[in-house]
């Protein structure tokens, strides 16, 4: 391609200008009323444009199942959950010119359940959000919500290919970081803390045990009567269950290996065994064990041998792969899975292995590809058609985001960056103390905690609650980010706990003990009742969990309490207490346990109150 | 098709909702037969709502005006003070 005049812009790669009658412009101007800057940006390889135009015609512009409205918002709470601001505000401006206020946005977006939604309107809004935020939490429990609500089956398709799409979207100009269309909106963080609070671990965990997908219906399609099918069983030898899990729209499916050609066979620019490693490692990332295997045998058919595919998916690090290859799938991981923390500088590591701009470009939408593929599997819930290669052992499989990638990354900033207290952490720092108030207020409820965990005795918890602020702010300017403000004062906490038992000689350890490795064997094996909160009031009920808590070995209690009552993520819970996750998980589950036993009593069926 | 021992050894992780695919499928295989696993794990599953919604040790409001008072009282009356060195408690390690 002849790229003759160069335009500035502020967006990581340079665009060129495109004749204003290109298929794929033409497509978007009729989605959106004009071409955003997120396909301007794009221009350097125009097939790219055309690929993502056609999904998008199909997906949001075609008139079926749901209303552009109901589309529309469903983009805009996953962008929202996706924290892209781009997008957050392509969809809010979309919405406003279809009728409604900003009002009614606004309360759409940061708490959709309390914005007078109608119940099946507020469903496929936490459809989007759960998809978006945790993809492998979704399961056929959560489809058969929307079923509750009236919704047919093509009508839950057509959500979920516009939660994919609006990943790939955000993916995109995540990479891109096109110039803004609109003034740009910061977007609320929608309320996901409450999401999965409503859906409490046991909720989940019971619909873990409804069977795998596919989620939805899907009238058979043969290949001599539907043209891509026939096309797939040609060149893989197999129609993939991903496409037979989306027959109720042919024209989807037709855009989507159209795509899947424009984006990833085509050879101009990077080699498709390269796109192929790429959409790997970010379905590894994303614990996609379908798109693992289907891409692994890709692989296979492109001439690598499955252990070098595993080995990639695993760690691409201990390969043999060229440092310009791994640098590209390095690129690949950041932009996919963890978009917030991607910068111009990751673009200029590929620049500096040998990467020209159109392999750039490629590598951002190939990427996005393989997180809007990630989706869609997830959203339905799609069973492997290829042997799925063991790719995964629990240890790996560690949510939200596989440690072996996060490890590799250089601490420091990407913790600060997220941490929702460091505007106030500044604000002290630069003299302004009242800002402490609400650090003491965020924190004072887990500091209390955590003293109650290791002192046992209100009063004094509450002495060391004090002590514990009063060493924090002392140490506030010194205070680095290296870790989020929340772990390290509670850390300060521990310590301070720990201090003040050894005043009282009565030191206690919370260090790894020897006896963490040995078995624990639950006691009880009587079944509970069936609503065993019901038993008790609250008031009895939290007396009776503090007495039992209370008699736990100490490096039990402060877990739980931590993990389980403050629901601090588990690697939050080794940050403070200093140990591994590996030690938190154990000590978590042997807990649990204990407890379990303790409370068997009261709830097993025939037992306690109930009985009386 | 796995086993009690096997079960109880992924049951942790179970929970925790960390858990591969297929191993996830084999533990349900093993439910779905073992009656005994089946009440552990609803008994387990049970205990931990008990305890996470029992809402334990939470201070109460008034306690948790006053300390906070009292503590930004301090803070007004003494400033940041000077002596940061004593001792290095800048927080926690990364978790590895």
């Amino acid at each position: 391609m002849e790229a003759s005049v160069l335009v500035d812009r502020m967006g990581f790669l340079r665009e060129i200008p495109l004749e204003d009658t290109s298929s794929g412009f033409v497509v978007l101007r009729d989605t959106f009323g004009f071409v955003p800057n997120l396909f301007h940006a794009q221009t350097l390889l125009p097939r790219l444009i055309e690929a993502e135009a056609r999904i998008l015609s199909a997906v949001v512009f075609q008139q079926r199942a749901l209303s552009r409205v109901q589309k529309e918002g469903i983009l805009l709470i996953a962008a929202a959950a996706h924290q892209n601001s781009y997008c957050a505000t392509l969809h809010y401006e979309r919405l406003r010119s279809l009728g409604l206020s900003e009002l009614q946005i606004d309360l759409f977006l940061t708490d959709h359940r309390c914005a007078g939604l109608s119940r099946s309107e507020s469903a496929l809004a936490d459809l989007s959000l759960l998809l978006s935020h945790d993809p492998t939490r979704l399961n056929s429990k959560d489809i058969g919500d929307l079923r509750a609500v009236g919704f047919r089956d093509d009508a839950i398709l057509e959500a979920v290919l516009a939660i994919a799409l609006a990943r790939m979207l955000c993916t995109i100009s995540a990479g891109l970081v096109p110039d803004v269309d609109f003034e740009p909106r910061k977007p609320p963080f929608p309320k996901i803390a409450q999401m999965w609070e409503a859906r409490s671990p046991s909720d989940d965990l019971q619909a873990r045990r409804h069977p795998a997908g596919p989620y939805l219906s899907s009238p058979e399609l043969s290949a001599d009567r539907f043209a891509p099918f026939a096309f797939f069983e040609r060149r893989l030898g197999v129609v993939p269950n991903l496409f037979r899990a989306q027959t109720l729209r042919p024209d989807v499916i037709e855009a989507e290996a159209h795509a899947a050609d424009l984006i990833v066979a085509n050879e101009d620019v990077l080699l498709q065994v390269k796109k192929e490693c790429m959409l790997l490692v970010i379905a590894a990332a994303n614990l996609n064990t379908y798109c693992v295997a289907a891409h692994c045998a890709m692989l296979r058919r492109l001439g690598l041998p499955p252990e070098e595919s595993d080995q990639i998916a695993i760690d691409h690090h201990q390969t043999d792969l060229t440092q310009a290859d791994k640098a590209l799938l390095d690129f690949a991981l950041k932009l996919g899975v963890r978009p917030a923390e991607f910068q111009c500088d990751d673009i200029a590591r590929l620049r500096e292995h040998g990467f020209n701009e159109e392999q750039i470009l490629e590598a951002v939408v190939t990427t996005a590809f393989g997180n809007f593929i990630n989706t869609l599997v997830a959203g339905l819930g799609v069973v492997p058609d290829f042997e799925p290669r063991r790719v995964f052992e629990p240890k790996e499989a560690q949510r939200p985001r596989p440690a072996w990638n996060l490890a590799r990354e250089v601490p420091g900033q990407r913790v600060a960056a997220e941490d929702p207290d460091a505007s106030l952490v500044a604000r002290v720092q630069e003299g302004d103390f009242e800002a402490f108030g609400e650090l003491i207020r965020r924190h004072e409820q887990r500091v209390y905690r955590t003293m109650m965990a290791i002192l046992r005795d209100p009063e004094a918890a509450q002495d060391g609650v004090q002590d514990a602020f009063l060493r924090a702010f002392k140490h506030l300017p010194a205070f680095q980010g290296r870790s989020k403000f929340a772990t390290w004062l509670m850390s300060i906490a521990k310590n301070a706990a720990l201090q003040l038992l050894r005043d009282r000689e009565e030191a206690e350890s919370l260090d790894e003990g020897s006896h963490e490795e040995e078995e624990f064997r639950p006691r009880q094996v009587r079944a509970w009742q069936e609503n065993p909160e019901e038993v008790y009031s609250r008031t009895e009920m939290r007396d009776l969990v503090e007495q039992e808590l209370l008699k736990l070995p100490p490096k039990y209690r402060v877990v739980v309490m931590l993990r389980d009552i403050e629901q601090l993520p588990t690697d939050e819970v080794a940050a403070v207490l200093e140990i591994s996750i590996a030690a938190v998980k154990a000590r978590l589950f042997r807990a649990r346990l204990m407890l379990r036993d303790s409370l068997a009593p009261l709830f097993a069926v025939g037992a306690g109150r109930a009985n009386t | 098709m796995i086993g009690c021992d096997q079960f109880l050894a992924q049951l942790g992780d179970y929970l925790e909702g960390e858990i591969a695919s297929e191993v996830r499928r084999q533990l349900e295989t093993h439910l779905a037969h073992c009656r005994t696993c089946q009440v552990l794990f609803d008994s387990t599953t049970k205990a931990v709502k008990i305890v996470t919604d029992s809402g334990s040790f939470a201070l109460p409001s008034n306690v948790a005006e006053l300390l906070l008072e009292k503590i930004m009282s301090r803070i007004r009356a003494e400033g940041i003070p000077d002596s940061q060195k004593e001792e290095d408690i800048d927080g926690p390690g990364r978790p590895s």
